[in-house]
């Protein structure tokens, strides 16, 4: 199953992409470990995970063609 | 109630049958809080002012900067060096003087947060760091006001209306909801380290103040529920959905006691080491300068910060690049590390002194703003 999962804010600032390919991720909790092996520059950054433009809090089942975003805080004002 | 100025200059919104007489009479008694007169605040206090809010109070410490006027349009260049609540308050009494401005150029705490706030009806939040930002929504909770929250990030911008109660008694998420835990100090960048589009936050902004009208006039659905993130870059607006979450929010103080007790820079990670670092004053560097000291300087800000003084240029190392150039900076001779006001300097000796085993570094006090004030103190 390919997923792209798309960045928001500082995180592509430290990944210098906006949008990430990944694949074999039954559930949000294995993508997200499966992002912080790729990128670990992110290993310390809060963020959220929406998935179809919900944010979900606990572990949630992915599907093909799911939009999945991962949201940090901004600090501007 | 309104005069026949006011009839005039309100005829737009009377005009709209959603608003009309009996919706800027809500307008005109309700009362604004605009935390932060800088990005956000300026567009979102130019339109609240312009649509004759009652009463609205402005918070912000900080003097008017060269580099606020590519986006902080209240302002202009006589302004520079001015408060920003009272330059504010001055301009925008010219825009409508129907609606009383209130001052309050001070720095917002745990101590004084409760007290200002309970005194509005609405809160809009221009902060631009997350203790303040934390500080603000927890004072919101407690005091049950509805805190109409904005942030930006250089090409991007985040709008909810958070610690909202419908008109069923249920009150929607607050911003412990979205993020329980802030972020790790110095991992997530301002406008005066990361850049800022300049019409960023006049969008921003305007959502925000577009908000609070309709939380006061109770016309269309509020954006409580709901995180409203915007591109300017792919002009993509989109709404996620959020929910309040309880659990997460059994970290925050829950009363006046709880909240008084709290260290909101301490609990954002901004002095955790608070007295261990060591520091230095301006006035101990101009002498060490003048006795041509064997020392040097690192410059912690980013490489287009302004002003650069050649006396002060050693080295120049942005906060985010140093643990990956630890390699440049002396650990025998004395450094002394500086950026625009002191807490990033602080937060990059914390980081080389905790995983780089450095003990060598002092701290610029105030950094390069204290630097100035004392040449100008000089030069009159």
């Amino acid at each position: 199953m390919n997923i792209k999962v798309k960045l928001f804010g500082s995180l592509v600032d430290k990944t210098g992409k906006s949008e990430l390919p990944v694949s074999g991720c039954p559930d949000t909790d294995s993508l997200k470990k499966t992002v912080l092996t790729q990128y670990p520059q992110l290993k310390d950054c809060v963020f959220l995970i929406s998935v179809n433009k919900h944010i979900v809090k606990d572990n949630h089942k992915l599907e093909e063609g799911n939009d999945i975003a991962l949201l940090p805080p901004f600090a501007g004002g | 109630m309104f005069n026949k100025e006011e009839i005039e200059r309100y005829s737009r919104h009377l005009l709209l049958p959603e608003i009309g007489i009996a919706g800027q009479e809500k307008i005109k008694k309700s009362k604004v809080l605009v935390i932060g007169a800088g990005g956000l605040g300026c567009p979102a206090l130019q339109y609240l002012t312009a649509i004759g809010i009652g009463e609205i109070g402005i918070v912000d410490f900080d003097k008017i900067e060269a580099s606020n006027l590519q986006r902080q349009i209240l302002y202009t260049v006589e302004d520079i060096g001015k408060l920003k609540a009272h330059v504010a308050v001055e301009k925008l009494s010219n825009q409508n003087p129907f609606v009383k401005l209130v001052p309050l150029p001070l720095r917002l705490d745990n101590k004084n947060a409760l007290e200002i706030i309970s005194q509005y009806d609405i809160i809009l939040d221009g902060t631009d760091n997350f203790a303040t930002r934390y500080l603000v929504n927890d004072a919101c909770v407690i005091l049950n006001k509805p805190l109409v929250y904005g942030s930006i990030h250089k090409f991007q911008g985040q709008v909810s209306v958070l610690n909202y109660t419908d008109n069923n008694k249920k009150t929607g998420p607050t911003y412990r909801c979205l993020f329980p835990e802030p972020p790790k100090s110095g991992s997530i960048q301002n406008c005066a380290e990361a850049g800022v589009l300049g019409v960023l936050p006049g969008v921003v902004g305007t959502l925000q103040a577009a908000e609070t009208i309709k939380i006061i006039t109770g016309i269309g659905e509020i954006l409580s529920r709901k995180l409203l993130l915007f591109d300017a870059l792919t002009m993509n607006f989109q709404i996620i959905e959020i929910n309040r979450n309880d659990g997460w929010t059994k970290a925050a103080p829950k009363n006046k006691e709880e909240f008084l007790k709290m260290d909101y820079d301490f609990f954002c990670g901004n002095n955790v080491h608070k007295g261990s670092t060591k520091s230095i004053s301006v006035n101990e560097l101009k002498l060490k300068i003048q006795n041509k000291e064997d020392f040097c300087l690192l410059d912690v800000r980013e490489f287009m910060e302004q002003p650069q003084i050649d006396e002060l240029i050693d080295l120049q190392i942005p906060l985010s690049e140093v643990s990956e150039k630890t390699h440049l900076i002396s650990k025998s001779k004395k450094v002394i590390v500086m950026c625009k006001g002191g807490t990033r300097s602080k937060r990059a000796i914390e980081i080389l002194e905790n995983d780089f085993g450095f003990n060598n570094l002092y701290n610029l006090e105030g950094g390069i703003m204290e630097w100035m004030k004392l040449q100008s103190e000089k030069v009159i």
